[in-house]
């Protein structure tokens, strides 16, 4: 009883307070739903330091076994190392300074950001290298029109071979300079069958989300406790 | 105030709806015992296929669940990739040799660990769980992303599953599988995700927006699964009659 009936209990509560909290303007609901969301960011900052010391625990053990002596586990033994220094390092420097303080800024600013705008621009080279592996898997012709749309996009945003080159604004203007009206044209269907196909989808994933979250608020389904 | 009410509404019709499924498939599952449906969407039933060749080559499957946090709304995402492996997780446990689960999350993370520890709870050996098994990675999806691609490098995989809330932050994942010669499963809500990995897997190795939904109702097999299908199925209809209708009362001048 204890293991699942009270936890599906409290979820199917809660959930349904916060749902109506979230539709009837009933001002008692509304702020019983801002106290149990409230309560749920407690239990993200406790999950959080769960997650943390999850994080510590995986590269101490990773730091402190026994493996074979190689240029990759040492590899891997340092960068562990590494982390954990970093993690503890930004986890004192929070907790003496609090996340406004100079140095957890200088930490963020200087470290975090950089990094992952770097990331992100090898995300551009990864992604390219991953439409470019399209004909290997799937050869056909749903894949050739997935290419040529793909770089029909990446053409008119980046605008290579217009008079300035790259770097022009994006939009479907630019190319359309150098063969005027095909491409604009070509374009305008493009943009409208790509927008109204993420639409569908992001509709479709509206309803499964929905009715995801009906089947927990009505008890069916309980990822909590392992139902 | 209006809005709120719409909602409300199409919550409620939601529930009828599903109430009336749920009843219709309760009542088919008991007359047609031993009947297998499909949803039509072959990678969650490949995930299971996976865990025994995993098992005998002695490689593992990473199965990375993205940075969907339970508190907002990714986290039906995450809830649906979880059911959608709950067979992986169980025949894992069942031969002792568990997936690698990574997650971007603190509260995904948790969940995970759960479903881990409750497949082998079910079999009557929660000490069997090794802490490890399920491990939070980093907080935004782009580092998450790049720090668990580098376990393609570092751990002996046979498998890489990226089911869950990513955009396209899952091509780096994608990319170490592929340079790795790793076999590449997965699937992702979102539009950019979908577009980072369609062109690495083939049309039954991946579920793309809704498809992720349905990974309940492939392995768990429970007629609430099937009642939600069917719900999505129906709604699905009253959205397009509603633009449909929609946009013929702008083509008349009606409405605003």
């Amino acid at each position: 009883m204890f293991r699942w009936f009270l936890p599906t209990l409290f979820a199917v509560i809660v959930g349904l307070l916060v749902l109506l909290g979230s539709l009837l303007p009933i001002p008692t609901l509304a702020s019983l739903r801002a106290d149990l969301l409230s309560g749920a960011a407690v239990i993200a900052s406790f999950a959080m330091v769960l997650a943390f010391a999850n994080v510590l625990r995986v590269h101490f053990g990773r730091l402190v076994a026994k493996q074979a002596k190689s240029v990759h586990a040492t590899g891997q033994r340092f960068a562990s190392l590494i982390l954990l220094l970093s993690a503890i390092a930004s986890f004192v420097l929070v907790l003496l300074q609090g996340p406004e303080g100079i140095a957890s800024q200088t930490i963020v600013e200087g470290v975090l950001i950089p990094g992952q705008s770097a990331l992100l621009a090898l995300t551009a080279v990864t992604l390219v290298l991953t439409g470019a592996r399209i004909l290997r898997t799937r050869w056909r012709a749903s894949s050739v029109l997935f290419l040529v749309v793909a770089l029909l996009v990446l053409w008119t945003t980046v605008g290579i071979g217009t008079p300035s080159g790259i770097g022009m604004p994006s939009g479907i203007g630019t190319p359309a300079l150098v063969y005027p009206g095909i491409l604009e044209t070509v374009m305008r269907f493009v943009n409208a069958v790509a927008t109204g196909g993420m639409r569908g989808l992001l509709l479709g994933v509206a309803l499964g989300t929905v009715i995801t979250g009906l089947r927990i608020i009505v008890g069916i389904d309980r990822p909590h406790s392992g139902g | 105030m209006a809005d709120q009410l719409v909602a409300l509404g199409l919550v409620l019709v939601c529930a009828v709806v599903f109430a009336v499924n749920g009843i219709r498939h309760r009542r088919k599952a008991e007359d047609t015992t031993g009947v297998e449906d499909t949803t039509g969407v072959p990678v969650f039933k490949a995930f299971s296929d996976e865990v025994g060749r995993v098992a005998e080559e002695g490689r593992t499957i990473h199965v990375s669940l993205g940075s969907g946090d339970i508190l907002d709304e990714q986290g039906m995402v995450s809830v649906a990739a979880l059911h959608g492996l709950s067979a992986l997780t169980e025949l894992s446990a069942a031969y002792d040799s568990p997936p690698l689960i990574t997650t971007g999350n603190p509260t995904l993370y948790l969940l995970a660990e759960n479903q881990i520890r409750d497949a082998y709870a079910r079999l009557g050996s929660p000490d069997n769980y090794r802490f490890g098994t399920v491990r939070y990675v980093a907080p935004t999806p782009i580092i998450y992303a790049a720090a668990a691609a580098t376990l393609a490098y570092d751990e002996s995989l046979g498998v890489n599953i990226n089911l869950g809330s990513f955009d396209q932050e899952v091509s780096l994942l994608t990319h170490a599988a592929v340079t790795n010669k790793v076999t590449l499963l997965g699937g992702a809500a979102s539009p950019t995700g979908a577009a980072a990995l369609y062109p690495v897997l083939g049309p039954s190795q991946v579920a793309i927006g809704e498809e992720l939904f349905s990974g309940g109702a492939e392995v768990i097999r429970r007629s609430a699964f099937w009642a939600g299908l069917a719900t999505q199925d129906i709604l699905r209809w009253l959205v397009v009659v509603g633009i449909v209708a929609a946009a013929v009362a702008s083509l008349l001048g009606l409405g605003g």
